[in-house]
């Protein structure tokens, strides 16, 4: 039969200190790995948006995307995106208010957390990109509105409100959007929500 | 003493991590498991085009996949990656993968080692998109512009047994090449290249690949034609012959592949074919003035896949493979005016049927159970064997599941094979893994089965015909493998990870290729071969320095009853215990991708590959340390969007490696290339 060489042993130990030192330390959350999954997608959406967009003023020390009252999300896209850069500087992302001023943000991201978007909507001025998932984003005349379709994002863009606020989309990202069918908007909605 | 602190050092080692790892928060599985997803280096580099094709939930059976591939060592090097490095063939993208070294089998054959471990003879599988391709007859796969790079969507490398589900000749690891699909070429890409030595010719090769996707109806094609030599320098062989080998012992190679799939049928065709000639021979004595020895590998092979998803949890799957291979066809060549000669040929026909069902439910448990029975014709066709050699079947049940729990995947495994001439086996497969938010590890035990191949038993019977002492070798029984790997793995920062491993792993009855005094060749068993060592992998990427990849990998070798791979004396004392001919036990890899510009990029790769043991003839040489510096510039969209060019000086340094032969078969290294100056070229319509 088989000897138990050193090797084996260690093995062995390994395995069961894994058990006993996880159990004692480690019961953790396994349902929060699809929301990030998710948020990792959402944040690559955010950059590639930012790439086809041409903003009026060049971007000075780094690129400020500002994530409504989401401090979490805001913290994961800056680790999703931290290699990135836009207009040859940096991205920074910050978590902002309903009372915090915005012009200093590049992009605004409302996400689907945040029920009423007018009221950051109506903040955010001249030269900010707005990107929201809500429908009430889309109502409240959003630039980029992000929306489930068939298990994948697709995403809307309204051209007069962005060309309205200084920025011009290129060609490549216009081709690309697609509107959302209206019928369905809610059971969107609802399940963007999840 | 020193010895004795050693696992004790390692245990604590180990324990820290765990202590550090037990401090994280969130459970985080990968968020790159995806077919999509995984291709690249992160989801952030993707076109708008492919985000909007990743779906935003993960079916169940898709969360499966995920824990599965989670349950090996597996690396992946990306087609883009490859374009960077501009890599020549699969040696290039191999070498950077830590524990993979190369060495020489015969007749200007390269093999692959593993972990301080010969791959040859059956313990590696090679796929290109799930056909395998090492050869049916003793399992040996060649190297050197045989396979694949331009224009594929990746390969995975399994370091680590995956019989359970690659069958025989997944003993060490499985090289996986996958090509890429209609919709992600939506055209087509053409292309080629052209490299020269200091005195020569270093090879040309072109390829053509295309694909498009309607619907539910996809096609892709991938085709390739390659010439390549294999040094500049001199051969010298044990008994003082030599001979320049410019004009000899190039290689040739024609591959097509062609495959189709609507909705969920899957049909695929494949043609290879692989020409070695050969100046140098079999053993110790080269085979000039009087003749060159041609090997030749041919494999037709043809795939049939169906998924039925019954519903969300239940996936049913049937698959057919039959491939028609010629492996080792043996020409001699001469140069004495004499008409060429085919002296050696068999043709193999491989059959597969697998069916199984997958049970998935949210949340990534999953459960695989099938059965497969699998079959070989094995026919010489030009022969110094008489007699005939029995239809070799087996027929298999198999089985897989993980349950996934907060602190860790539990996978079980079990493969249940049944040999019409071999009998019977059991093999099992144990792990437990898990990411955190930014560690993670594993820890896994496998056990692979390695049944003779026809070829193994027609050379015993054959030997026992013809030797000329009368003696009679024993059938060759099947080899079994032990596996332990532990592997843990920290981001450090998003730009910034580590991976280390350590594994152990044992071939007990092993195949030994042996001689005889008159070198007829037979193979016996040998009791044991194993080696344990470490892996670590360093991953550093920065946005306007680029990515760095570093690798360090240790083997250790530990038994070997046969001491057919170990360097012996002429005394009878070995020389390096923990080492075995032709690998080295140290290797470092570095690799930087620098880009300049959005369209250009400059990549250069560093090698060390430590010291060497082999052997010419019966004197045992030792191979010095060596350092490979290779640069590649490449340029994309030059002048019209989709012509790329690109220039490479591969071996900088010239250090001109060696392929030393991988076990005691006395047959000299064979020089690898001097400095080599690269251009290539393609243009995507």
């Amino acid at each position: 039969m088989c000897q138990i060489n050193r090797f084996q042993v260690i093995f062995l130990a390994f395995v069961l200190n894994l058990f006993f030192m996880l159990s004692l330390f480690a019961p953790v959350q396994a349902e929060e790995s699809m929301s990030k999954r998710l948020v990792a997608i959402k944040a690559a959406y955010l950059y590639r948006f930012s790439l086809f967009i041409d903003w009026p003023e060049p971007v000075l020390d780094s690129f400020l995307m500002c994530v409504v009252a989401d401090t979490e999300t805001s913290n994961f896209i800056q680790l999703s995106l931290y290699n990135q850069v836009i207009q040859s500087k940096p991205i920074r992302v910050i978590s902002v208010l309903k009372e915090e001023d915005l012009t200093a943000c590049q992009l605004l991201y409302i996400p689907s957390t945040v029920k009423e978007s007018t009221p950051f909507l109506v903040k955010a001025k001249q030269n900010i990109l707005t990107i929201g998932e809500t429908t009430d984003f889309y109502h409240a005349q959003g630039m980029i509105y992000l929306y489930e379709q068939d298990n994948k994002l697709r995403f809307f863009i309204n051209y007069l409100k962005l060309k309205k606020s200084g920025l011009t989309a290129r060609a490549q990202l216009m081709t690309l959007s697609q509107l959302p069918m209206e019928k369905n908007s809610d059971e969107k909605k609802s399940q963007t929500d999840k | 003493m020193k010895k004795n602190h050693k696992p004790i050092s390692k245990i604590f080692f180990i324990h820290l991590l765990l202590v550090l790892a037990s401090n994280t928060q969130a459970a985080q599985e990968s968020l790159v498991c995806t077919p999509e997803l995984k291709k690249a280096g992160g989801v952030e580099t993707f076109a708008l085009e492919d985000l909007m094709q990743i779906p935003m939930f993960l079916s169940a059976s898709q969360q499966g996949e995920c824990t599965r591939e989670a349950a090996s060592i597996v690396s992946t090097i990306t087609g883009e990656e490859l374009l960077n490095r501009g890599a020549r063939d699969l040696v290039d993208a191999l070498e950077l993968i830590p524990g993979i070294s190369f060495g020489s089998n015969m007749t200007n054959m390269v093999g692959m080692g593993m972990r301080g471990m010969q791959t040859d003879e059956g313990k590696l599988s090679i796929l290109l998109d799930g056909i395998i391709l090492t050869e049916q007859r003793f399992g040996i796969t060649g190297f050197g512009g045989h396979f694949p790079v331009d224009q594929i969507d990746r390969i995975e490398i399994v370091r680590g047994p995956g019989s359970i589900l690659y069958g025989n000749f997944a003993e060490l690891g499985v090289v996986n090449i996958i090509t890429k699909k209609g919709h992600q070429l939506d055209g087509g890409v053409i292309g080629g290249s052209y490299g020269r030595f200091e005195r020569g010719e270093a090879g040309k090769n072109t390829f053509l690949t295309a694909g498009k996707q309607w619907d539910d109806f996809e096609v892709s094609l991938y085709t390739k034609y390659n010439e390549s030599h294999r040094s500049d320098r001199f051969y010298h062989d044990a008994q003082g012959g030599s001979f320049d080998m410019v004009g000899y012992n190039q290689s040739e190679s024609i591959l097509g592949n062609f495959q189709f799939r609507y909705k969920d049928l899957n049909l695929h065709f494949l043609v290879d074919e692989y020409s070695v000639d050969s100046a140098d021979g079999f053993a110790d004595k080269m085979s000039l003035p009087s003749k060159e020895i041609r090997n030749q590998f041919s494999t037709y092979a043809f795939n049939l896949d169906y998924q039925h998803h019954l519903n969300k949890t239940v996936q049913l799957g049937a698959r057919f493979d039959y491939s028609q291979q010629t492996p080792w066809k043996r020409t001699n060549l001469y140069h004495d005016g004499r008409a060429n000669k085919v002296k050696e040929s068999v043709s193999i026909d491989y059959y597969t049927f697998d069916l199984k069902s997958t049970f998935s439910l949210e949340g990534g448990h999953y459960l695989v159970m099938g059965n497969s029975f699998q079959f070989q014709n094995y026919q010489p066709t030009v022969s110094n064997y008489t007699g005939e050699v029995p239809l070799l079947g087996d027929y298999t049940l198999y089985g897989e599941g993980v349950y996934k729990t907060k602190w860790a995947n539990v996978l079980l495994a079990l493969r249940f094979d049944w040999y019409t001439e071999y009998g019977t086996n059991l093999a099992p497969r144990f792990a437990l893994t898990k990411q955190f938010e930014k560690f993670h590890y594993k820890a896994m035990y496998s056990q692979a089965f390695h049944a003779p191949t026809g070829g193994n038993y027609q050379l015993n019977e054959e030997y026992n015909q013809t030797n000329e002492f009368n003696r009679e070798v024993s059938p060759l029984r099947p080899e079994t493998t032990h596996t332990y790997e532990i592997e843990l793995g920290y981001q450090f920062q998003p730009n910034l990870n580590v991976t280390a491993n350590i594994f152990y792993i044992e071939i007990q009855d092993y195949f030994l290729y042996s001689f005889d005094a008159n070198n007829d060749d037979f193979y016996a068993n040998s009791s044991k071969l194993s080696t344990w060592g470490l892996e670590a992998i360093l991953s550093y990427q920065h946005p306007r320095w680029g990515k760095i990849d570093m690798n360090y990998s240790l083997y250790q070798a530990i038994e070997d009853t046969s001491q057919d791979f170990k360097a012996v004396d002429t005394a009878g004392n070995i020389l390096e215990q923990t080492a075995n001919l032709g690998l080295p036990t140290h290797k470092v890899t570095a690799n930087h991708t620098f880009p300049i510009t959005d369209s250009i990029s400059f990549n250069h790769t560093l090698i060390f590959s430590g010291h060497r043991f082999g052997y010419s003839g019966s004197e045992l040489k030792h191979y010095k340390s060596v350092w490979i510096y290779n640069m590649y510039l490449r340029y994309q969209d030059v002048m019209v969007e989709g012509l790329e060019m690109g220039l490479g000086l591969y071996d900088v340094f010239n250090s001109q490696y060696q392929y030393v032969q991988l076990f005691n078969g006395t047959h000299p290294a064979l020089p690898g290339n001097t400095r080599e100056v690269r251009f290539k070229f393609s243009y995507r319509f």
